[in-house]
């Protein structure tokens, strides 16, 4: 990841590399023009949806819009469908609950890791269950089909690694780059969930910053490690990331 | 475009026949997966029909398209992603994959470098910075088309085409075949 490491041969420059992307081999269609086309033929239009009738012209004496009554939702709500309002639960659940409200001990939210060794990461998770999004509870065990929700905080700019190590083995399940501040591991606008699976086994979930984004490689390499936090995290580190990282117990 | 809103199929042949090469390019260097890509070839194609009244006219074409073809690969890899992440990992590590080219003997030191190689580093890249780099560079978006495309901001096209870019260079370093 550092200088040091990088490379066993000198850089390429842009110049070299824009030459080889003149030289990508083609890639020619598969031969599905015509299953394409009678599909087509054979499927209709969808209708266009409100979205897509053009706003009507704004006057200029238009009247302030009156805020919907909190107790009823808003059109938002309405169209953003389901998604959405998952992840707004998530959201709720990290953000309005009280630190000291009961649901766990805060104690639970501090993370482990090298946490304020440079610039680093802090993680915290949430879980999806039949009940609903709570915090995540180290030590509880969880049922299959409850989904692990990831939350960063990250100290500087760069990627973030989300990394599952087991007995076995270390699996990258995303990257995402970031910059400083607290953000949802996310895809597109949908939520990183991580589904457990009956007879699971206990694994680390860990979350590293880097300068460069880590690639499978890296972590099947380098993070093939005790399946600990501290483990995790010290591997970690000799990739030059910064980690926090969460024990998840075996699933029933 | 706007026959094809019209629900003129022989418009749609038309947009089809310009748009599919770059298409199946982007979606087959984007999962690295023929069959999973002949799969989104068509859902995307399909899309593109059924979700005509999306285009606005005037707007550049090639972004909405390439804008609903991204949709259709993220949908299908957040069905699967239960286990995708997995199945990603595991063919990086050993599996066949159609982009490498069968009989490829290890590099000769000091053999030039080739578009294969390049191939095979696009697919080591992140997904996020792939997917752009795969836009940006070689289907030849400008940073505001990309952004379009992927539903991002301008500026974090740009930075992530620059970053796709030095992410690719270090790899061909670090497998010691730069020239």
């Amino acid at each position: 990841m550092s200088d040091d490491t990088v490379g066993t041969g000198p850089m390429i420059s842009e110049d070299e590399l824009d030459r080889l992307l003149g030289e990508l081999p083609p890639l020619d269609p598969p031969d599905l023009d015509a299953s394409i086309l009678a599909l087509i033929a054979s499927t209709p239009q969808d209708p266009p949806s409100i979205e897509d009738v053009p706003a009507l012209p704004s006057v200029e004496a238009a009247p302030e819009p009156v805020p919907a009554p909190a107790n009823k939702p808003g059109r938002w709500w309405i169209v953003a469908g389901p998604l959405v309002a998952i992840a707004a639960a998530v959201l709720v659940a990290f953000m309005v609950v009280p630190a000291d409200d009961g649901i766990g001990n805060p104690e639970d939210f501090t993370p482990r890791g090298d946490v304020g060794v440079g610039p680093g990461v802090d993680l915290s998770m949430a879980v999806q269950t039949t009940a609903g999004t709570d915090r995540f509870q180290r030590g509880r065990t969880y049922e299959p089909g409850d989904t692990l929700l990831f939350r960063i905080d990250a100290y500087a700019d760069g990627h973030v690694s989300l990394v599952r190590v087991d007995g076995d083995r270390a699996q990258l399940l995303h990257t995402q780059e970031v910059t400083a501040g607290t953000a949802d591991l996310k895809t597109g606008a949908d939520l990183v969930g991580y589904a457990l699976e009956a007879g699971e086994e206990s694994a680390v979930f860990a979350v590293i910053r880097t300068d460069a984004p880590l690639t499978a490689t890296d972590v099947a390499d380098g993070l093939a490690v005790e399946p600990t936090a501290e483990a995790v995290c010290a591997a970690a580190w000799e990739l030059g990331g910064r980690c926090a990282a969460e024990q998840v117990e075996a699933v029933r | 475009m706007i026959m094809v809103q019209a629900g003129n199929q022989d418009a749609f042949g038309a947009l089809f026949a310009r748009y599919r090469g770059p298409v199946w390019s982007w979606l087959a260097r984007r999962t690295g997966d023929r069959e999973l890509s002949a799969e989104l070839y068509q859902e995307a194609f399909l899309r593109v029909w059924r979700s005509a009244h999306t285009y606005k006219e005037g707007q550049p074409v090639k972004p909405w398209l390439f804008r609903i073809a991204a949709n259709v690969a993220r949908d299908r890899f957040r069905k699967e992603r239960r286990r995708i992440d997995t199945i990603e990992l595991d063919e990086q590590l050993g599996g066949e994959t159609f982009w490498r080219p069968e009989g490829t003997a290890t590099r000769a030191s000091g053999d030039p470098l080739s578009g294969v190689d390049l191939e095979r580093a696009i697919q080591e890249l992140p997904e996020t910075l792939r997917e752009a780099f795969l836009l940006g560079a070689v289907e030849g978006l400008d940073h505001n088309e990309l952004a379009e495309a992927l539903d991002i901001t301008p500026a974090n096209a740009r930075r992530r085409v620059s970053r796709a870019r030095a992410r690719l260079r270090e790899i061909l370093a670090e497998r010691g075949v730069a020239s």
